[in-house]
């Protein structure tokens, strides 16, 4: 079995799971806290402990990390994701009214995306946005595909719900 | 097939080639485009791979270094770093005992107009308005500055650059940001490169066009700019929703004059900018756009229903 402390294996594991470990995070604790750091040190930790962590069990031991390191930080924070907000002056062919309801409308769907639960508005954001199949989710998170599946189609049903409920308001 | 079941087929790109088409003609269909566009807009940031890797493998060195671990990562690099940081040790503990002549140089902004300051380092500040920044005479061991007030730093290529201030630290490489600190608010802004701040209880990193308010009591705030410079240099303030107290503040700090709000909520949030050259010109623009009147007594201005 591949040792953890090879300097291949180690870059390997950093090359399989940095980023679903920071898209993860991203996505289940929001854009207000710094992500980066804590993917770092959960490589160190996990350096540190090499002789102890077999290479099968070094994803679920770097989720685990981040996931607690990161819960102890936040505590009870809301949710929020950023947007990407577009330069207002570039597009002169829209008109400001446009604009206007664009921004509102992003921010209740930050509102909508902020009332998920942390596991309904990960794995929607991995399949949605980053694209992944059910079944790759089902793996990164660790949990059935059913549930993933579950857990997407409920995120939507409640994004599309509230989103509704804003715009009789 | 019922529509919840193919909702639940394209979630995860499954339907066939005849379902996708019939499904894309549906109305169940356009709304959920609508979610698609606006989910987009939220996607995380992009993950860097070689610069996070570089950050892991120098953190592991300054594991190394404290003797925590105790397989060397590379041996032989590690008795040279060791020797080189005995030798810079030795110096540090030499330049500690011999008492500083002038540590600190002061440098202050004067009333209501900018300055640049090139750092020995050659690193440029734009300072703003009754702002001091304090920095050491020596720049051989560390770029390090303290400032109170606001400033724009252009930071040359180099070692870590720090700049302190009661709020908390920043730290960075070569790149342009903006930091405003004043009483219980900063707020730093990226240009270029990337910054990273330490506040009270956690750290932050800020790529370009990102900006971050800490305040004393309440947990910071992230927002986005587009600015490519702080508009305070080209002579007028801009502000995205902020207290209106915050933004009376900025104008009787520029005019240097004494502003009373009369029945108006200083926490109202305002989105606009002022001019630095005119008070009146100034005094419109955020009185106007919330339907407020003023009046100009002396050297005071009294803003009201």
């Amino acid at each position: 079995m591949d040792s953890v402390c090879k300097e291949a294996v180690f870059k390997k594991l950093y090359d399989m799971h940095a980023k679903n470990l920071y898209d993860f995070l991203y996505y289940t604790f929001g854009s207000e806290l710094d992500h980066e750091d804590t993917v770092q040190e959960a490589f160190v930790e996990l350096w540190k402990n090499c002789k102890n962590v077999s290479y099968a069990k070094a994803k679920s031991y770097l989720f685990t990390i981040v996931a607690n390191r990161t819960r102890n930080l936040v505590k009870h924070q809301k949710v929020v994701l950023a947007y990407q907000q577009k330069p207002t002056k570039t597009e002169t062919h829209i008109t400001p009214e446009f604009q206007m309801e664009e921004q509102q409308y992003l921010e209740k769907f930050q509102y909508a995306l902020s009332r998920l639960t942390e596991g309904q508005r990960t794995a929607f954001m991995l399949n949605r946005v980053e694209g992944k199949r059910h079944k790759e989710i089902a793996e990164l998170l660790g949990i059935s595909r059913k549930a993933v599946e579950k857990r997407i189609y409920s995120a939507l049903a409640i994004l599309q719900e509230i989103l509704t409920e804003l715009k009789t308001k | 097939m019922k529509e919840k079941d193919i909702v639940r087929k394209w979630l995860d790109d499954n339907l066939s080639e005849e379902e996708q088409q019939a499904f894309e003609q549906s109305d169940a269909y356009s709304s959920l485009q609508k979610i698609e566009t606006a989910t987009k807009e939220f996607r995380a940031p992009r993950w860097d791979s070689d610069k996070n890797w570089e950050h892991i493998q120098s953190k592991l060195s300054g594991l190394e270094n404290s003797g925590t671990n105790t397989k060397p990562y590379n041996t032989i690099a590690w008795r040279i770093a060791a020797a080189i940081l005995l030798v810079v040790g030795l110096a540090l503990g030499l330049y500690l005992i011999v008492p500083s002549i002038d540590p600190q140089e002061v440098i202050a902004a004067t009333q209501s107009q900018n300055k640049t300051v090139i750092l020995p380092d050659t690193s440029e500040v734009i300072m703003n308005a009754k702002s001091t920044l304090q920095y050491a005479q020596n720049w051989n061991t560390e770029r390090k500055v303290i400032l109170h007030g606001e400033a724009f730093f252009k930071v040359a290529k180099g070692n870590r650059f720090d700049v302190e201030t009661d709020l908390g630290r920043i730290t960075v490489l070569g790149t342009q940001f903006n930091v405003l600190q004043e009483k219980d608010v900063m707020e730093v802004t990226c240009f270029e490169g990337s910054v990273r701040v330490v506040g009270n209880i956690t750290s932050y990193v800020l790529k370009p066009g990102d900006r971050i308010t800490i305040h004393r009591q309440q947990s910071p705030v992230l927002s986005k700019i587009f600015e490519i410079k702080p508009t305070w240099i080209d002579n007028q303030s801009a502000f995205r929703s902020v207290p209106y107290q915050t933004i009376i503040t900025a104008i009787e700090q520029i005019y240097d004059i004494d502003i009373q709000l009369k029945d108006i909520d200083p926490n109202t949030l305002f989105t606009g900018s002022f001019t630095h050259d005119d008070l009146d010109i100034a005094l419109k623009s955020v009185t106007l756009p919330l339907e407020l009147k003023y009046t100009i007594v002396n050297d005071s201005v009294i803003i009201a229903k």
